[in-house]
């Protein structure tokens, strides 16, 4: 498989404004940067936050960051980003979930297996606890931006998001200690 | 093994959110566009390396494409209204980007097309001097409900005016030529080698009746014509 970096971190965190301002303004092709550049992170803070599944994360995705662009607003209260993650963890909130993983497949890596043990852990955290975490440890935002997306200060991101590592920590703990006995 | 001249240990600090804000953003970029650290990021197997590799496994390729087609029929939707003034006042997009050869091409694509269906539409007569139209299929006799279409970035648009919702079809990336043959008739001609996936994706409109017109030998000998009833039924 081509190595196409990490999608999620590839964000532009400066100077999208302009590319805002003309897709609102009906330039398709500034909207396709914006999508280019932000969908991977918009959707995987979804997919991951609602356990709702790829396509149900895949259509809330392209809805909402469509509709940020498309449907006017003459006051801003935020960056693009932000008020994408914003409506993502309100969307994620509601998304119906799914009962269970995917299952593994052939092709998949051999970090393959950490990685469900870490999608199992987070099942266990609460809610609050992912939407704080996904968007530092997985999207690797600024703080200052984490801040923006949960209408809170830095410092209070920051302890959130280091709250929900202790949390992670432990629900991997215990998991391991239930299924493999190894801690 | 190092290929590069970052620092690893700046690298791991990363890892662990122990970098100031403006060097952990730093590195975040470093880390995106080099192999080298990257694989190391994930040989790390650390728990943010792997939620970062998730998210890469994760992450479905046409998710612009499907978000573009959202942003598209939005637009069509929202009532007309004047740009705000810091709307107006805003520079265009990245001009690198809009002036990328793929770009005037599908640009140069877009207003051929829609130059070819206003002269049909609106003119209402087939041209003197156009070559000799193709013979296309016989289409059932219902009454015609002269549907307005448009033609905008590569989509095609057909509003009926008795309110039924409105078909847009993306053809400018497969076909060559849309042309109005008559009253509710539309034909299609597409190149040879993308005719699997132009059939693979009208299908997904099934408002269209849709019939490769074998009746006629093409223009071009290598292209196919494909004929569509749109009127309303």
């Amino acid at each position: 498989m081509k190595d196409s970096g990490f999608p999620v971190i590839n964000t532009l965190l400066e100077g999208a404004e302009e590319w805002v301002s003309a897709a609102q303004n009906g330039d398709t092709t500034a909207a396709r940067q914006l999508f280019d550049r932000y969908g991977a992170a918009v959707f995987s803070y979804i997919f991951f936050l609602s356990s709702a599944g790829r396509d149900a994360a895949f259509d809330k995705t392209a809805e909402l960051m469509a509709r940020r662009l498309a449907v006017r607003r003459l006051e801003d209260e935020g960056s693009f980003l932000a008020d994408c993650l914003r409506e993502a963890r309100d969307a994620a909130r509601s998304l119906p979930v799914r009962a269970a993983f995917d299952a593994p497949s052939a092709s998949e890596g051999p970090a393959a297996g950490a990685q469900r043990l870490l999608k199992e852990a987070l099942e266990r955290l609460s809610f609050d606890e992912k939407a704080y975490l996904l968007l530092r440890d997985q999207l690797c935002l600024p703080y200052a931006l984490i801040a923006q997306v949960h209408a809170t200060d830095e410092r209070q991101a920051r302890l959130r998001v280091e709250k929900a590592r202790l949390a992670l920590r432990e629900a991997l703990e215990g998991i391991l200690r239930r299924k493999e006995g190894v801690l | 093994m190092s290929a590069c001249a970052e620092d690893r240990k700046n690298v791991r600090k990363f890892m662990e959110d122990l970098l100031e804000e403006g060097e952990y953003q730093r590195v975040r970029r470093h880390v995106q566009e080099c192999a080298s650290c990257r694989q190391f990021v994930r040989a790390a197997g650390s728990i943010s390396s792997l939620l970062m590799d998730m998210g890469r496994t994760a992450c479905p390729a046409d998710l612009a494409d499907a978000a573009l087609f959202h942003y598209d029929k939005m637009r069509r939707e929202q009532p007309a209204s004047p740009p705000s003034p810091a709307v107006e006042a805003a520079s265009p997009v990245d001009p690198v980007a809009v002036n990328r050869p793929s770009d005037r091409l599908w640009k140069a694509l877009v207003v051929v097309l829609a130059a070819a269906l206003a002269w049909t539409i609106w003119g209402g007569v087939q041209t003197k001097d156009a070559p000799a139209p193709p013979t296309v299929v016989t289409v059932p006799a219902v009454a015609p409900v002269s549907p307005r279409a448009d033609f905008e970035w590569g989509h095609l648009h057909l509003h009926w005016p008795s309110g039924r919702e409105e078909l847009s079809v993306f053809v400018a990336a497969l076909a060559h030529e849309v042309r109005y043959e008559a009253p509710g008739l539309l034909v299609v001609r597409v190149p040879a080698e993308h005719a699997e996936a132009w059939q693979k994706a009208i299908e997904e409109y099934p408002g269209l009746v849709m019939a490769e017109d074998g009746s006629v030998e093409p223009p071009s000998g290598s292209d196919r014509l494909y004929s569509f009833d749109y009127r309303e039924a």
